[in-house]
């Protein structure tokens, strides 16, 4: 399965991404998705970065702090491959 | 220099500018920085009293900063250093209240030159006690996490990275961003525009108008010889900068990585991007360039000091209690028009600007 890690936001409002291939099932995903993903609605925090996974085109806002431990050396990863895209 | 705060030299002014180019050119660096020192304090005497020259005595009264509310405000901020962590109870208090804790370094001391001339902004031009008007402890996170590409205002405290050392350097290196982040806090307590489209861009805007003003005082740079550039020092290379608000979309032209600076100058050009993160929620980084240049074009035709005039405005715009949550950009304007009538009188030449600053970003 492969999947798109974006980074997003910032003072400078610039769009980074990296792709990986994993051996994840549907289900995986979908628990994996549920563990991390991020509620920021009516934060009051601004300039912020941002991440959300790209998993068969459907987007979904991630919080890297809640990410278990087996994920973390891939997303480590990801973080480290991640390039500009001037818009 | 021809214009002392308690006096007045005409023997320093003799020089003619001839001479003072020469002087500002010469591989003496002492001789060239004081030529051009001098050649900006000339400009500064000269816009003061052709502008100056035109006003009646209470026109003039008018310029003088508004009066403190209390006598007993004062500075309320520490400096913690987040020694490369993202945890923010795990980080060490290294100053607080003038009283350094533990080990300084470059971006303690920008933090607290930065974070105390942009409370000083506040309080001696306007009467605002720290963001919340009612002296909020203002605390600043240095060195957060690794590499760290961006500086935030997390809706209580403000936030610094070291940049990655490639593209982005050291966040904490220009004031304006510092003034920036601080005056999230001070929106956040007013009219809370809402982060997204045009309100998100108003919200933007505020932070670049009174970050650049704050920088902009303490280097004592008026209208003409600042160059309105935000974050300067923090896109590595002397050809770039985050945003430009006198020319909106060549701050980084044909970066390697970062391509080309996407902002706007006029509201045809307006950028619509969809309200996620991934579209800057609609672009509130990338529209604001459009007031930026509003106020930019309204500080530059009324000459002096930016916060003399039209950041007086823009204050007053921007704690109007009728600017609502998702106020637009034809809102804002509409209130800076009001403010400067109100301010300096109806069909004022300050109000003629600011009418004439809008049409000229297409609002």
């Amino acid at each position: 399965m492969k999947i798109k890690l974006v980074e997003t936001g910032g003072i400078v409002p610039l769009n980074k991404e990296a792709e990986a291939e994993t051996e994840w099932t549907k289900e995986e995903c979908e628990h994996l998705l549920k563990l991390i993903a991020s509620n920021t609605a009516g934060s009051a925090a601004r300039d912020a970065i941002s991440h959300s996974l790209i998993v068969n085109r459907k987007e979904t806002p991630i919080d890297l702090s809640k990410l278990p431990a087996k994920y973390r050396t891939l997303f480590n990863q990801l973080l480290k491959d991640m390039h500009y895209m001037p818009r | 220099m021809c214009n002392h705060r308690h006096s007045y030299d005409p023997a320093r002014c003799i020089i003619p500018p001839y001479i003072s180019n020469k002087l500002a050119g010469s591989p003496d660096k002492k001789i060239a920085a004081r030529a051009i020192k001098n050649a900006v304090e000339t400009v500064k005497l000269r816009a003061k009293r052709e502008f100056s020259g035109g006003l009646s005595d209470a026109q003039r009264a008018l310029l003088q900063p508004t009066k403190p509310k209390s006598k007993t405000a004062k500075l309320n901020m520490q400096v913690y250093d987040m020694l490369h962590g993202t945890n923010p109870s795990a980080a060490k208090l290294v100053w607080d209240n003038g009283t350094l804790k533990g080990k300084s370094d470059k971006q303690v001391t920008n933090v607290i030159a930065a974070g105390t001339a942009t409370w000083d902004f506040y309080y001696k031009l306007f009467g605002r006690n720290s963001v919340d008007n009612k002296g909020l402890l203002l605390r600043h996170f240095v060195h957060y996490s690794s590499k760290y590409n961006n500086a935030m205002w997390d809706g209580s405290e403000m936030v610094y990275g070291d940049g990655d050392g490639v593209i982005f350097g050291d966040f904490t290196a220009d004031p304006d961003i510092i003034g920036h982040e601080l005056t999230h806090g001070v929106t956040q307590y007013e009219s809370n525009l809402a982060y997204h489209n045009q309100s998100g861009a108003l919200n933007e805007s505020l932070s670049d108008v009174f970050g650049i003003m704050v920088k902009q005082r303490m280097l004592n740079q008026d209208v003409k010889t600042a160059n309105w550039l935000i974050g300067e020092n923090v896109v590595r290379g002397s050809k770039y900068a985050l945003r430009s608000m006198k020319a909106p979309g060549t701050a980084y032209v044909n970066h390697p990585q970062l391509g080309t600076d996407p902002q706007p100058a006029s509201f045809d050009k307006y950028v619509k991007l969809p309200d996620t993160s991934s579209g800057d929620y609609g672009g509130v980084h990338i529209n604001s360039g459009i007031t930026n240049f509003a106020f930019y074009k309204a500080a530059f035709d009324m000459g002096g000091f930016a916060w003399e005039k039209a950041g007086r405005v823009w204050y007053a715009a921007m704690t109007d209690k009728t600017l609502q949550q998702e106020a637009s950009f034809k809102d804002f304007r509409d209130l800076t028009i009001k403010q400067a009538g109100k301010i300096f009188g109806k069909n004022s030449l300050e109000q003629k600007a600011v009418t004439a600053a809008w049409k000229s970003a297409k609002v």
